[in-house]
């Protein structure tokens, strides 16, 4: 080994470990800027958890537009979700205010976008409120056409369903600029609790004074609107009357926000405080902004518990903005490059490099998935989501201690393959709303979640990698000439190995859920969707390893076998979700039963390529053939090499 | 695998002919083809499928129809139309198309199960030889055997009943969540109701419910599996109508809910019956009973004040109304306080409570349990959950549960793990006392 063979990998890790480090260093604001990552830190409450704005804030536009920032039409960056959430709020005028200019709103359904006369944006799909605002009737009519066919049971389509979801997100967007939600003001006595600024402004009881003056500005802009004729009220035809009553009505509720508002120093001094940051962040006051803060920091948190406070600043730095399984998905793909391209050649320094950084990398999953069990206090699975990134821990985990052992770059390859795509699945589900939410009743066990749930995805962990393995061996038997008996034996065993791990735990977790269900409604076994995708699992994992006792497979029929085992995992885990959730809506949200089958077909066409004849394989020369009829010569060469072979296949 | 080579030292690969072998006996020429590990693949194979098309159907079909049909079962005609099904949701199938006619058959759960049982017994019969190698196989398939006896034992005998309770409200008996009665009541006695009840078996089909104690005869005229209703604020001019003080109630009859909708769904039974004069053979009118006139059933839970229907007779009157089959028990319980708990600033429910009496009628001391999510109280045989709560938490719905094999899993999880870590350790420590060598 050259000396140079000995440093590259500390080379390679050394690299990626100072970029990491580098993305953990918080973001410092320029000088006379407003520091935006400060606002991001404060806490705030949601759906009964206290978490970081700039999370509360992330999740909230994920929900609207699917992505965690905003972007214009070109890609470039205009606002972080915090910066975002700070114009967004407390604008009593929703569909006008400083927020309403940022497309954020995702609208691809061209029905809809037509009904609303706005242009079609291929690629892009995401609009102001602003925009969308002239349309609002008509979407309000076609959501009332909707919610008539659901009262009386009649089908929905899936324009329906794309104004039912609009409208939905517009419901959602104004109860932000007016207050309903989030809960931003923190508790000021060990009596009080979290409120709105909605519910500040509503303890504000208006004079005389105010009302007049809410009445005027009334009228003022139904004046500015519609003309001299609102004078006049009983020449109006009823219908016009009635939308001029309706802006009316608006702008009187708009007047009186703005008044309760401007009176919070009276009904809650910390809801003034807490307003003063957000609008001087939101005007750009750097100076003013920095000094709020620090009084807002230093008077008004003092009734949020030291635990939480601990608990919203690590989720901030760790999951926040350091953003750990984004970082991770792009290493594993790293990893997985350098342990194809360790094949090629050079195996042994590539390969060492390789597994580093996985282990690197996967030491970074871990304190992120710790913390992340921290700041809910519960066991790691609770969620789809959560499940998704606990299934590439333990993907990447149980393929580096087949690496460890075999030391041949598979357990690389299949480490990458399933970290990378798990976290970019887990980034794709994390669009369904706060990933660290509060568990329903039943759920709200942390004994069984932690024994079943953590059981039964190890159980389908493991499958996952029994059959990565056997993809690696079918590609490596069919396209390339490195599967030699040596390599086919090592696979063979790795896919028995951890197939046998698979039933193990598939089972335990499987029958540990059946016990949790004796707990809590006294039926062992209930059949439902959910269970019985697990069992399927179990049975599929019992029938592979009886297949090879019995003889009735070997190394290549165990593979296929294993590859059938991917399409199992993949309907238990997702495919028995979509059945119940599918049968009714039409246009409800299908891309996870489009991903099962586009996953299913090509898991078919990967079986299929195993099946292949042995003599179509490229590595078939390599493998000693018994069927047909060889050159002595290379035969005895072939051999000759197989003897020579090196546990790492060049 | 030999079952006839004597019991001695192992040899080397011995150079001379074997002796004659002695004739195997009948019985295991006769098991050795059952004991097969082909057949076990097979069946696995089999298995998983069934156990795909069962989950399938229950986007068509109730959950415990499924049960029934397919895992409890010998037999099994799966229809195409579930792949149609399937198909609209996983391969962008249009909804609306025609439905695909004909079906398959399809070994049911039963089958399979008593076949992998047949074969599990005769391979270990056939090959069976006790040492520590095979120690854990033995008890992984002994725990396997007990597993799906207890399934079978289960499907045969466990109850599932509910026991609805107002805070203060007590009673000894349960409501059975799956089976029916028609149940005629006697008020003429102040103290106590006299009731008669039709089973379910009885009123699924139409046919005459003769019985001595009643001075009628009822006939089922028709069955509803299951029924939809809606509250009319006027009376309706069709369809079935059941007035009420909240207003009319019009019936209709319905397919069976699935079993993919999240929460089990609860089908709504109705009967159409004809109540005739025994004696004179004079009609008494024809009479709409639905299970939500019952205020116990899940669908009503003391929501719908439906007044109790009555057949007169000669002056006197009988109540009538389709129930839960009724259970009684021999304790008593009590509830004291109910406790639902949330999330704070949301309506997240973080935990349901029900805190009752327990009195046994032998015993006069009555016990105070609390009974809340995934804390079932274990009494006489039976288990008590908590299921669910009555509207603005005025009382609880407890499941109760008796099941004769409930210890059965257990014992047999515990088997099946212990065989596979003893069979998977041995195999292990073999793999890498061998690499490392």
């Amino acid at each position: 080994m050259t000396r140079f063979e000995r440093v590259f990998p500390f080379l390679v890790v050394a690299l990626f470990g100072g970029w990491l480090a580098s993305q953990a260093v918080p973001p410092k604001p320029a000088e006379g800027k407003v520091d935006f990552a400060a606002l991001g830190r404060l806490p705030v409450r949601d759906g009964g958890r206290v978490m970081p704005f700039d999370t509360f804030a992330r999740g909230t536009l994920q929900s609207l537009c699917g992505r965690t920032e905003v972007k214009d039409q070109a890609g470039n960056l205009t606002a972080t979700a915090t910066q975002w959430l700070a114009a967004v709020l407390d604008s009593a005028d929703w569909d006008s205010g400083p927020g309403a200019k940022f497309a954020v709103v995702r609208i691809d359904h061209d029905q809809v976008l037509a009904k609303l006369n706005l242009p079609r944006r291929p690629g892009f799909f995401r609009y102001s409120v602003e925009e969308i605002q002239p349309g609002l009737i008509e979407l309000a009519r076609a959501e009332m056409v909707v919610q008539k066919k659901k009262e009386q049971g009649r089908p929905t389509d899936a324009f329906d369903a794309a104004v039912s979801d609009l409208w939905g997100k517009l419901g959602r967007y104004q109860r932000l600029a007016q207050n309903g939600l989030p809960e931003l003001v923190p508790p000021q006595s060990a009596a009080d609790d979290w409120r709105t600024l909605a519910a500040v402004d509503a303890t504000y009881r208006p004079t005389e004074e105010d009302e007049q003056a809410a009445h005027a500005h009334a009228l003022r802009r139904i004046h500015r609107e519609f003309g001299d004729k609102v004078d006049q009220p009983d020449a109006l035809p009823p219908q016009e009357y009635a939308v001029i009553k309706r802006s009316f009505d608006v702008a009187l509720g708009v007047a009186a926000a703005r008044t309760a508002a401007a009176h919070r120093a009276q009904t809650s001094p910390a809801a003034a405080a807490l307003s003063g940051v957000v609008r001087a962040a939101r005007d750009g006051r750097a100076d003013e902004f920095d000094r709020q803060l620090a009084e807002y920091r230093d008077k008004y948190l003092a009734h949020v518990p030291a635990e939480t406070m601990t608990k919203v600043r690590t989720e901030d730095f760790v999951l926040g903005h350091f953003d750990p399984f984004f970082l991770c998905a792009e290493l594993y793909v790293v990893v997985f490059v350098l342990g194809v391209v360790g094949w090629l050649g050079w195996s042994g320094p590539i390969h060492r490099a390789a597994f580093g950084l996985a282990v690197l990398t996967l030491a970074v999953h871990t304190a992120a998935l710790v913390v992340r069990m921290y700041v809910q206090g519960r066991p790691p699975v609770t969620n789809l989501y959560s499940s998704a990134v606990f299934i590439g821990w333990g993907a990447v985990g149980l393929s580096l201690l087949l690496e460890r052992y075999y030391r041949n770059g598979i357990g690389l390859v299949v480490a990458g393959v399933t970290g990378a795509g798990t976290l970019r699945l887990a980034h794709f589900l994390s669009s369904s709303g706060d990933t660290l939410g509060n568990l329903v009743a039943v759920l709200d066990t942390n004994f069984w979640l932690a024994t079943h749930v953590t059981t039964v995805t190890l159980g389908y962990t493991a499958t996952f990698v029994a059959g990565f393995i056997a993809i690696t061996y079918i590609a490596r038997g069919v396209f390339t000439t490195s599967l030699n008996p040596v390599a086919e034996k090592a696979l063979g065993q790795m896919v028995y190995g951890v197939i046998c791990f698979a039933t193990l735990l598939s089972f335990v977790g499987t029958v540990l859920g059946g016990i949790w269900a004796d707990y809590s409604w006294g039926r062992f076994w209930g059949w439902d969707p959910k269970e019985n995708g697990a069992v399927m699992i179990v049975i599929w994992n019992v029938l592979i390893l009886h297949a090879r006792w019995g003889g009735l497979v070997k190394n290549r029929g165990m593979a296929v076998l294993a590859v059938a085992g991917n399409m199992i995992t993949a309907w238990s885990w997702f495919g028995t979700n979509q059945l119940g959730i599918g049968l009714h809506a039409y246009g409800f949200d299908n891309r996870l039963a489009t991903g099962c089958r586009y996953f299913w077909l090509s898991q078919l066409a990967i079986m299929a390529v195993g099946l292949l004849p042995r003599q179509w394989w490229r590595s078939n020369s390599q493998l000693v053939a018994g069927s047909r009829p060889t050159d002595p010569v290379r035969e005895y060469e072939s051999n000759k090499t197989i003897r020579r072979a090196p546990a790492t296949p060049a | 695998m030999s079952t006839t080579a004597p019991p001695g030292p192992a040899t080397a690969p011995d150079p001379r002919p074997r002796p004659a072998r002695r004739p195997t006996p009948v019985l295991f020429r006769v098991l050795r083809p059952i004991a097969s590990l082909q057949l076990s693949v097979v069946l696995f194979a089999i298995a998983t499928a069934l156990v795909f098309f069962g989950t399938v159907a229950m986007m068509q079909k109730g959950l415990w129809t499924v049960v029934d049909e397919y895992f409890r079962s010998a037999l099994v005609w799966v229809p195409f139309e579930l792949f149609r099904k399937w198909g609209t949701i996983f391969l962008d199938m249009p909804k609306d198309a025609e439905p695909w006619v004909g079906s398959f058959p399809f070994p049911g759960g039963w089958l399979i199960g008593g076949v992998m049982l047949a074969n599990l017994l005769a391979a270990h019969i056939v090959r069976f030889k006790f040492s520590w190698k095979r120690s854990g196989i033995v008890i992984l398939h002994a725990g396997m055997v007990a597993l799906m006896l207890g399934e079978l034992v289960t499907g045969l005998y466990a109850v599932e009943s509910t026991m609805t309770l107002k805070i203060g409200e007590k009673a000894d008996f349960v409501d059975a969540s799956r089976e029916f009665e028609i149940a005629v009541v006697d008020h003429a006695d102040p103290k106590i109701d006299k009731y008669v009840c039709v089973p379910q078996g009885m009123i699924e089909r139409p046919g005459v419910v003769r019985d001595e104690r009643l001075p009628f005869v009822l006939e089922v005229v028709e069955y509803w599996p299951n029924t939809e209703f809606d509250l009319l604020k006027r009376p309706p001019t069709d369809g079935r109508v059941l007035p009420s003080p909240m207003g009319w109630f019009r019936f209709a009859k319905k397919g069976e809910g699935a079993g993919v909708d999240g929460q089990a769904p609860v089908d709504t039974p109705s009967v159409v019956v004809k109540a005739v004069h025994s004696k004179t053979g004079a009609s008494l009118g024809e009479y709409f009973l639905s299970a939500l006139e019952y205020p116990n059933f899940a669908l009503n839970h003391r929501r719908f004040p439906l007044p109790e229907q009555s057949v007169t007779v000669d002056g006197k009157a009988y109540g009538i109304g389709l129930r839960n089959q009724r259970i009684y028990k021999p304790y008593e319980i009590e509830l004291k306080r109910f406790e639902h708990g949330k999330y704070p600033g949301t309506d997240i429910p973080r935990d349901f409570a029900s805190t009752v009496l327990v009195k046994d009628q032998r015993d006069d001391d009555p016990v105070e349990v609390r009974v809340w999510m995934n804390n079932p109280l274990r009494h006489q045989g039976d288990s008590l959950y908590q299921h669910e709560t009555l509207t603005s938490d005025s009382g609880t719905v407890l499941q109760v549960v008796r099941n004769p094999g409930r210890i059965i899993p257990y014992a047999s999880c515990v088997m099946v793990t212990l065989g596979m870590l003893v069979h998977f350790g041995i195999r292990l420590n073999g793999f890498l006392a061998k690499r490392a060598a």
